[in-house]
Formats: structure tokens, C-alpha cells, sequence
């Protein structure tokens, strides 16, 4: 792809993302005019206080603290899947991998769940518990993988996602026992079981976003070894990359974006999966190209699939999961169909 | 290696057997000095009542031959409509959800209603099985039609439906009088309460919403008990226009309804008054978040008016 299609392609799609976000802020089970969408909007980010004057208080609270903060934090938790999609996918060299595959996000759920659990024994309570418990937890749960996929300093493919499949099942087992033991008090659960953005705000923004743009950039600053792996990791090391330096900061890289995204969000399915595939299918294998762009159009699709799920039934609401895979699927399917390509990496 | 787990089987049969002889030897002991006991007591009463034919909450033709002495209630409200109605020397088995009354915590405890032990009930050698409804009943109960032991479905759902749920547990048991006594008691409670609640101007009444999860706006609307109980208890539930049942609610929309009062069944008062996106409330503002008795308040059983009052002490705490 020259430098100037590519520019091109960046430019529509962040233009695309922007309009989505704009346009999701506007709607919702709530009808709010536009105009007044726009100046809660404008008046909060200049601080210029005459322009709400005349609307209601609960117009601006749900605009400013409901609606703008979960558009974005759709945006974000949609690129960080997709961006954790990209990376798993290319790191374990397997198609059907997603951020869910190696057992990071059972570790998330696990974390989650005792957490809620322990708030239930001992009252113990405190700011950002349960994401700090799932963040926690992820990352106990890579360590296992990490540690049982080694052999002799080296970590096998394979193994990896053998490990990663036995630590995820042992954590669906322990996440039931939970449920088991906590019986009906266990309120929550089945959130993080089946993710989605409801009663998210700005705390949760905040406590994630870091780790995104820190995984993130992690990701794009090795998208040509992830180019290179791509060969075999044979040919990856005669072409003088690390490799198992690479894949452990890769394998870290893309647990941390997922770690985050789950912690406040929980396993919202298929975007991991379809995103970076239907991008594939789009732009080619390349790394440099495919990070960013999955990263853009996961976060608009999260963002138009909550606002589906937001305003389909209201005033009640589904789980965005249901969307995602409503949506994903036959997509994905179209796009199989049109390309008549063979799905691989 | 091979030895070692063979001795290994032998040890923990032998160990499963020991202990499963324990537990049952008891128990047959305590059935026979019960069946006795009331035998000589109720011999009269029970020619003229048993075998007694009774139709349940699926239409099920059940006949009852003798009076039941050994009972395993499935269902919280059932065990609190049989301990109120005096006959707790009666029940042998319980719900691990079955927390009130004391007494009940006592009893041998079956599981749950999504999950039975069957070996637990059949070892307690019931005569009869209280439950209520679940999606798979027939299948979960079907052992007990194998070993012919009657099962009967009473399952109130409504302010309405208790005190018919009252008399005709009292009518399977044989103890009618009580069940008569037990649902004038709760007439005339109730309506000495609905007089109280009449009293407040409709347009004072608290608005009421119902938090059933902290991380999803799970909450009721018509058809369901808490509902009821609320405007019974002089309050407004605020979703009732929103949905039928449980169902989750759309913040915006729950913005919008504003209400004057959250209530919970489980704790979570300090949780969601220290939202920071739910400032605005009023509920919050004022904090008028309430963690409430949730057995009382849910279980549609013979304590009511209890729940009844908890309700209205939270709605006009002001």
C-alpha cells in the first residue's frame, strides 16, 4: 500500500470514527435534540456555563455522564479487542485465536468474581475493587500460562495455547464454584461473564485508558517482527529477530490491552475475532497497516453495536454481546462469501 | 502402585458405607417414634380426612392416602407457611435457602430448588414433597414418582395468592383451624396497614426504584411480587411502565424516572451512593438508598405484613 493510500485510508476511517461517536452521543433511549447534545458537549469542554442555561439538569447528566463517557469507552474497549485480536492472532500464528484464547480473560472474570465474592463475606469494599481484582487476576492467570507453556527458556506455540486452554477452563470451574458457594448474592457476575458497557462512566474510562495506549503502542513498535514471525519463527530467527525475546513482550503487550478492557467491561465476544480477520481480508496481512486500521474500525463497530444494543428495545437495554455476534457473524460470512479467499493470517 | 489404590478403593468404600449407615440408622428411629406418637393422637381425625384428593398449582390430580407426618418443603415460603401453621415437628427437610424460622435452619437441608439432592430426600423417607414451580420439574421430581412419594405444587406468586396458598397447606396437613386462624390474622394486619397507607396523598407517595444488580440496571416492572408489595406499601414503582418482569433498564431512562428512593434486597447502599455519574438522583442527593430485608420483601409467605412495614418505613423515612 503506497504512503498516500494508506494516509487516505487512516484519514476516512478516523473521520468515520469521529461521526460515530458524535452521532452515538445523540442518540439513546432518551430523545435529546442534537443541537442541545452539542452544546452540553461544547459547554463542558470550554467551561462556558451560559450555553446550558436553559436545558434540564438531567438532560446534561445524562449526556455528560452517561452517553459521551460510554461512547468512548466503546471506542476504546472496541480497538483495544480488536488491537488484542490482531496481536494473538499473529503471535500464536492460529486464526481462530482471539483475546480471549489464552486464558487472560478467564483470569479477568475469575478476579472479578472473587472479588464480588469477598464483597459479599466481608463487606470489604473499596474504589475500583472489582477491576483491580479482574486486572489482578489476569495477570495471575498469564503468569500460569506463561510458566506451564515453558519448556527449557523457550515458549512453543503450542504449548501456549494448550496451557492457555486448560488455565482457562480450570478458571471457568473455579468462577462457577463461586457462583456455587455465593449462591443468589452473587449480583454481578453474569456481567462479566457476558461483558458490556451498561452503568460504565468516567472513573472506568480513566482506569483503563492508560494501559490501552500503553499496549497499544507496544503493539505498533513491533508490527514488523510480527511480519516476520508470520514466516516461522525459523526463518523469523535467520532474519535476526529475537524471537522469544519478541513474543514474550508481544504475548505481554496484548494481555495488558485485554487485561484493561475486560476489567471494565468484561468478555464482550466476537469483536476480537471478526475485526481483525474482515480487516485482513481488506488491507492484506501487513502488521503496519493492519494494527491501526483494526484498532479504528473495532471502535467504531463497538460503538454502533452499543448503540443497538441502547435504544433497540428500550427503554430497556440487551447485552452487547448479543449485537456484536448478530452483527459479526453474518458479516463475517459476507465477507468469506465476496472474497472467496481463504480465511488465514 | 496397583496395590496401594486398590487398598486406597477398599478404605473409602468402606468409609462411604460406614457413614451412610450412621446417617440413616437415626432416622429411621425418629420416624417410627413420630409415626406412633401420631397414631394414637390423630387415628379419629385421619379416617374422616385421608385419603384426601387435591389439586395442585399445575393441575395435578394428587391423592393423599394418610396424613403426612414426614414433609420436605422446597420452597422458603412454604416452610415458613408450615412452621407457621405449627406443624415444624413435622417437616424433616429443607432449602439451604429456608432461613426462617430458626427452627428450620435445623432441618436436614436438600439443596435448592436448581439443585436437589435426591439421595438427601429419598434418605429422609418423606411422605409428602411441598414445592414450588420450576421450569423443569417434572424431570427434577420424576424420582419421586418412582418411588411413590407425592409431590405438590403450591406456588404464590401474589399478595392475593398467599392466604389461598396458606389454607390449602393447611388443608393437605390436616390442620385446617390454624390455617384459619393464621390467614384472619393476616386479614385483619393488612388491613389495618392499608388504612395507614391510605392516609398518605397519593401525590406524596415515594417513587420507588428497584436495584437488583451493581454492575447491570437489572430492575422489575408489573407482575412481579416486590412490585406488588411496593404500591401496597404506599410507594410508586418507577419502572412499572418500562417492562413486564425482570428486565434490565436503560440508564437514560432510569435518569429520566429520577426516583425519590432505591431500594435493594442485598447490600449495596455505600456502592451506589458513592457513584460518581448518579450524583444527580435524587434518590442518591438525598441519600435514600435502602438495603432491604430481601426475604421479607420477596418471599410471599405468612410474614407479610412484616415486609409490608419494612417497605413503608423506608418509603416515609424522611
Amino acid at each position: 500500500m503506497s504512503r498516500k493510500r494508506k494516509l487516505l485510508l487512516y484519514t476516512l476511517l478516523l473521520v468515520v470514527l469521529i461521526i460515530s461517536v458524535v452521532a452515538a452521543t445523540a442518540i439513546g433511549a432518551v430523545a435529546i435534540p442534537p443541537s442541545e447534545t452539542l452544546r452540553v458537549i461544547v459547554s463542558r469542554l470550554t467551561n462556558w456555563e451560559q450555553l446550558t442555561q436553559n436545558i434540564p439538569e438531567t438532560t446534561v447528566a445524562i449526556i455528560w455522564n452517561l452517553r459521551l463517557p460510554r461512547v468512548i469507552l466503546g471506542a476504546l474497549i472496541g480497538s483495544s479487542l480488536a488491537l488484542a485480536g490482531v496481536g494473538f492472532q499473529g503471535l500464536l500464528r492460529n486464526p481462530l485465536a482471539d483475546p480471549f484464547t489464552i486464558g487472560v480473560s478467564s483470569g479477568a472474570a475469575t478476579g472479578a468474581a472473587l472479588a464480588m465474592f469477598l464483597r459479599q463475606l466481608t463487606g470489604l469494599n473499596f474504589t475500583h475493587m472489582i477491576p483491580v481484582f479482574a486486572f489482578i487476576g489476569a495477570f495471575i492467570a498469564l503468569f500460569f500460562v506463561f510458566n506451564l507453556a515453558k519448556i527449557g527458556g523457550q515458549v512453543p506455540v503450542v504449548t501456549l495455547l494448550l496451557a492457555g486452554v486448560v488455565v482457562s477452563s480450570f478458571l471457568s470451574a473455579v468462577i462457577s464454584l463461586l457462583m456455587v458457594l455465593a449462591g443468589e448474592d452473587m449480583q454481578g457476575i453474569f456481567f462479566w461473564l457476558s461483558g458490556g458497557l451498561v452503568m460504565r462512566s468516567w472513573p472506568q474510562l480513566w482506569f483503563v485508558a492508560p494501559y490501552l495506549v500503553i499496549g497499544f503502542l507496544i503493539l505498533i513498535s513491533y508490527a514488523r517482527d510480527l511480519n516476520v514471525l508470520l514466516l516461522g519463527e525459523e526463518t523469523a530467527m535467520n532474519l535476526g529477530v529475537n524471537v522469544e525475546q519478541t513474543k514474550k513482550i508481544l504475548l505481554v503487550a496484548a494481555s495488558l490491552i485485554t487485561a484493561a478492557a475486560v476489567s471494565v467491561s468484561g468478555m464482550i465476544g466476537f469483536v476480537g475475532l471478526i475485526i481483525p480477520h474482515a480487516v485482513r481480508l481488506v488491507t492484506g496481512p501487513d502488521h503496519r497497516i493492519l494494527l491501526p486500521t483494526s484498532a479504528l474500525v473495532g471502535a467504531s463497530f463497538l460503538v454502533w453495536a452499543d448503540v443497538v444494543a441502547r435504544t433497540v428495545l428500550s427503554p430497556q437495554e440487551i447485552p452487547v454481546g448479543i449485537i456484536t455476534a448478530f452483527v459479526g457473524a453474518p458479516f463475517f460470512i459476507y465477507l468469506l462469501r465476496k472474497k472467496k479467499k481463504e480465511i488465514r493470517l | 502402585m496397583r496395590k496401594w489404590l486398590i487398598v486406597l478403593f477398599v478404605l473409602v468404600f468402606a468409609l462411604a458405607a460406614v457413614s451412610c449407615g450412621r446417617q440413616a440408622a437415626p432416622e429411621n428411629a425418629g420416624q417410627n417414634e413420630v409415626a406412633q406418637n401420631n397414631e394414637q393422637n390423630n387415628e379419629q381425625v385421619e379416617q374422616d380426612t385421608y385419603p384426601l384428593a387435591v389439586t395442585d398449582a399445575l393441575d395435578r390430580e394428587i391423592t393423599l392416602e394418610t396424613k403426612p407426618q414426614r414433609i420436605v418443603s422446597l420452597l422458603p415460603s412454604l416452610t415458613e407457611i408450615l412452621f407457621a401453621l405449627d406443624a415444624g415437628d413435622r417437616v424433616v427437610g429443607v432449602t439451604s435457602w429456608c432461613n426462617y424460622p430458626e427452627e428450620a435452619t435445623q432441618k436436614d437441608s436438600v439443596g435448592d430448588l436448581f439443585n436437589l439432592s435426591a439421595e438427601t430426600i429419598l434418605a429422609l423417607q418423606p411422605d409428602l414433597v411441598l414445592t414450588g414451580r420450576s421450569q423443569t420439574l417434572e424431570e427434577q421430581l420424576s424420582f419421586l414418582e418412582n418411588n411413590g412419594i407425592p409431590y405438590i405444587v403450591i406456588d404464590p406468586q401474589t399478595l392475593a395468592e398467599i392466604e389461598t396458598a396458606i389454607l390449602q397447606v393447611a388443608e393437605i396437613i390436616d390442620s385446617k383451624e390454624a390455617g384459619q386462624r393464621l390467614v384472619e390474622q393476616i386479614q385483619s394486619d393488612r388491613a389495618a396497614f392499608a388504612e395507614k397507607v391510605a392516609q398518605i396523598p397519593q401525590e406524596e407517595r415515594a417513587r420507588v426504584f428497584v436495584m437488583l444488580d451493581t454492575e447491570v440496571l437489572f430492575t422489575i416492572g408489573d407482575g412481579e411480587y416486590l412490585s406488588e408489595m411496593i404500591e401496597a406499601a404506599g410507594g410508586i414503582n418507577v419502572a412499572k411502565d418500562s417492562g413486564q418482569g425482570y428486565f434490565q433498564i436503560s440508564e437514560e431512562t432510569f435518569f429520566t424516572l429520577n426516583p425519590d428512593v432505591i431500594i435493594a434486597t442485598f447490600p449495596m447502599r455505600e456502592q451506589v451512593l458513592a457513584r460518581d455519574s448518579w450524583q444527580e438522583i435524587a434518590a442518591v442527593k438525598n441519600g435514600r438508598v435502602y438495603d432491604v430485608d430481601g426475604d421479607l420483601v420477596t418471599r410471599p409467605g405468612p410474614r407479610i405484613v412484616q415486609g409490608l412495614e419494612e417497605l413503608y418505613n423506608v418509603f416515609t423515612d424522611r
